[in-house]
């Protein structure tokens, strides 16, 4: 027989092994990967809204009607307990230091932030990563939607959230990011109460 | 070949990183923090023991010809089976990992050691020679983790050790403090080793 | 995003040896001297670029969907293939190329930066062009690291270096400085 064919013949074999040795091994993980994935996200909605227990994804047209011009807000969630509208979820990608930046913000139905979550970020680890640590984060937590938030070293005023040190650029494309959403729910989303009880 | 000098040989003197000084790119990439340089020392051991292992039961109906694409393959195999149960299992070190663990196929260690071990050795032999080099990977890992950990964020697997007036030196966490510590480290190693070797010659020629 | 962007980007602020750590080993490796530097260069530029275009096609018409799960096997089997064929190109058409570039065309094959960029051009959705001007980037940026370090690593022979420190320790000291002047460019995109 040909040299050339026996070889092919050969790795050929090996390569097909392989496939389907990772074929067995994709069929055992991956519904377990899609329910990590599942419970991942629900864990974050959970967190940026504790008081909702179920949640309920927007689907395209609402979405694109709520956000208009706005297309980095790629998710919107509404959160239910029992059968009354709690709070909105919103997640939206802007620019940050290292490249694009993820996050979720939650906003309660009685107009307060109940938190954000950085999801997807690139940022310098000790300075803009620290963005996905509880002292940042926390202090987003029941600022009201009304007001413009700005960022402080020693947040006092009730608009007024922890700067991260040395990171002015991911603290900003953060703060922006919500202030963004506080005025899309204002506009949009605060005075449907109405419409919401139908459904 | 006894299996204890393979194994220390893989940790110590042959450390892959300290003294072959291969398979660089992850090491400076993951060790931003203690844990990620311990997850990925025992993704590459994994790799390195199950790659070894089926190189060495093929090494004889493989021919000459075809070896490194077979070994590849092999390795790739691996690495995405180690993959997909991280995503499946460990998503938060999977993400703090990223791109790093795909490209532990072009992980120099792993090719070599198929090719210059386990290529020629047996079933035994291999698998020991992958977790000695597997080890040896993880240790360089954790000592530079820890270290960057320590001084970029006081903190050492996440638990804080230096109080809050300890002004971390965030250079250490970024990438020119990884190249110039992992550059000082493998400098005090050559240094202990070239003592150890003077020492050797000289006690040799007082013997005579 | 924007072409330009991403170029600036992958060559500058981003640079794959500096600041995301891809392609560390031939980095330190082949940088003795600018001449073996330039070569690795464009060779590398060569297959990252034309690996990135197939990988890039072979995802979109064959994996996406159902068979993602492949991807690192296939990529890297892709790249293997093509530095063989590229060799044997270079052998018959162009033998002075062959003479200049071929010694490291085998290196190339274990160069992460190749399978990197090719993941990476997967992860970030680029679409075709996007696609080739991250890759010419990426391996531009590669090339301008490789040849400054060998550059300076040529000096480091005619001066006095302490023993323990000399040949790759003290390249990685470099390496370390050069990262902090590439760190300058951060915040340029």
């Amino acid at each position: 027989m040909n040299e050339t064919i026996k070889l092919a013949l050969i790795l050929f074999i090996i390569t097909a092994v392989a496939a389907s040795v990772l074929a067995i091994s994709n069929s055992v993980t991956s519904e377990r990967i899609a329910e990590a994935d599942r419970l991942a996200s629900e864990r974050a909605k959970m967190e940026v809204l504790d008081i909702a227990e179920e949640f309920k994804q927007l689907d395209e047209n609402r979405l694109k009607e709520i956000v208009g011009d706005n297309t980095n807000i790629t998710e919107i969630n509404e959160g239910y307990k029992g059968s009354d509208l709690v709070g909105y979820t919103f997640n939206i990608e802007v620019n940050g230091y290292g490249g694009p930046l993820t996050f979720m913000t939650g906003i309660s139905k009685d107009g307060k932030i109940t938190g954000i979550k950085v999801l997807v970020h690139e940022e310098t680890p000790g300075l803009g990563a620290n963005s996905t640590r509880p002292f940042f984060t926390d202090s987003f937590k029941g600022k009201p939607v009304d007001s413009e938030i700005t960022a402080v070293r020693e947040p006092k005023a009730d608009n007024e959230v922890q700067a991260l040190t040395s990171a002015t650029v991911t603290t900003n494309a953060i703060v922006d990011g919500v202030n963004l959403i506080r005025q899309i729910y204002s506009e949009k989303l605060s005075n449907l109460e109405g419409m919401e009880v139908e459904r | 070949m006894k299996l204890s000098k393979v194994f220390f040989n893989g940790v110590v003197k042959e450390n892959p990183i300290f003294v072959q000084l291969i398979g660089m790119c992850s090491v400076l990439a993951v060790t931003t923090a203690a844990k990620n340089g311990l997850a990925m020392g025992l993704a590459v051991t994994g790799v390195l023991i199950g790659s070894n292992v089926v190189v060495s039961l093929i090494r004889k109906v493989v021919p000459n010809k075809i070896r490194i694409p077979a070994f590849i393959v092999v390795i790739a195999t691996f690495v995405t089976i180690v993959e997909m149960f991280m995503k499946a299992y460990a998503q938060d070190l999977y993400n703090a990992l990223g791109i790093f663990i795909p490209l532990i196929v072009v992980n120099c260690i792993i090719l070599a050691r198929a090719e210059s071990f386990a290529s020629k050795h047996g079933l035994l032999a291999s698998a020991v020679d992958g977790l000695g080099m597997g080890v040896g990977y993880t240790l360089a890992l954790l000592i530079l983790s820890i270290l960057r950990e320590f001084l970029g964020s006081g903190s050492i697997f996440d638990i804080q050790i230096l109080g809050p007036s300890f002004e971390p030196a965030i250079i250490f966490l970024m990438p020119p403090g990884a190249f110039i510590l992992l550059g000082i480290l493998i400098g005090i190693f050559n240094s202990i080793r070239n003592k150890q070797a003077s020492k050797e010659v000289l006690q040799k020629e007082e013997a005579r | 995003m924007n072409l330009f962007t991403i170029l600036i980007s992958t060559i500058f602020v981003n640079n794959y040896v500096l600041g995301r750590f891809l392609g560390v080993c031939p980095f330190l490796g082949v940088s003795n001297k600018t001449e073996t530097a330039t070569g690795m260069g464009i060779a590398v530029t060569f297959v990252v670029t034309l690996s990135s275009i197939i990988t890039y096609i072979i995802h979109h018409t064959i994996l996406i969907g159902r068979l993602e799960y492949l991807q690192t096997i296939v990529f890297i089997l892709v790249i293997a293939a093509l530095v063989q064929f590229v060799e044997m190109v270079l052998k018959k058409i162009s033998p002075t190329l062959y003479n200049a570039l071929g010694v490291y065309l085998p290196l190339i094959t274990t160069n992460c930066v190749v399978l990197g960029v090719a993941i990476l051009n997967i992860q970030a959705e680029y679409n075709l062009i996007e696609t080739i001007v991250n890759a010419f980037g990426a391996s531009v940026g590669f090339s301008l690291a490789l040849i400054l370090i060998a550059a300076i690593r040529e000096k480091f022979e005619i001066q006095e270096i302490p023993k323990a420190l000399e040949g790759f320790p003290i390249a990685l000291i470099t390496a370390g400085l050069m990262s902090i002047a590439f760190l300058g460019f951060n915040g340029l995109v």
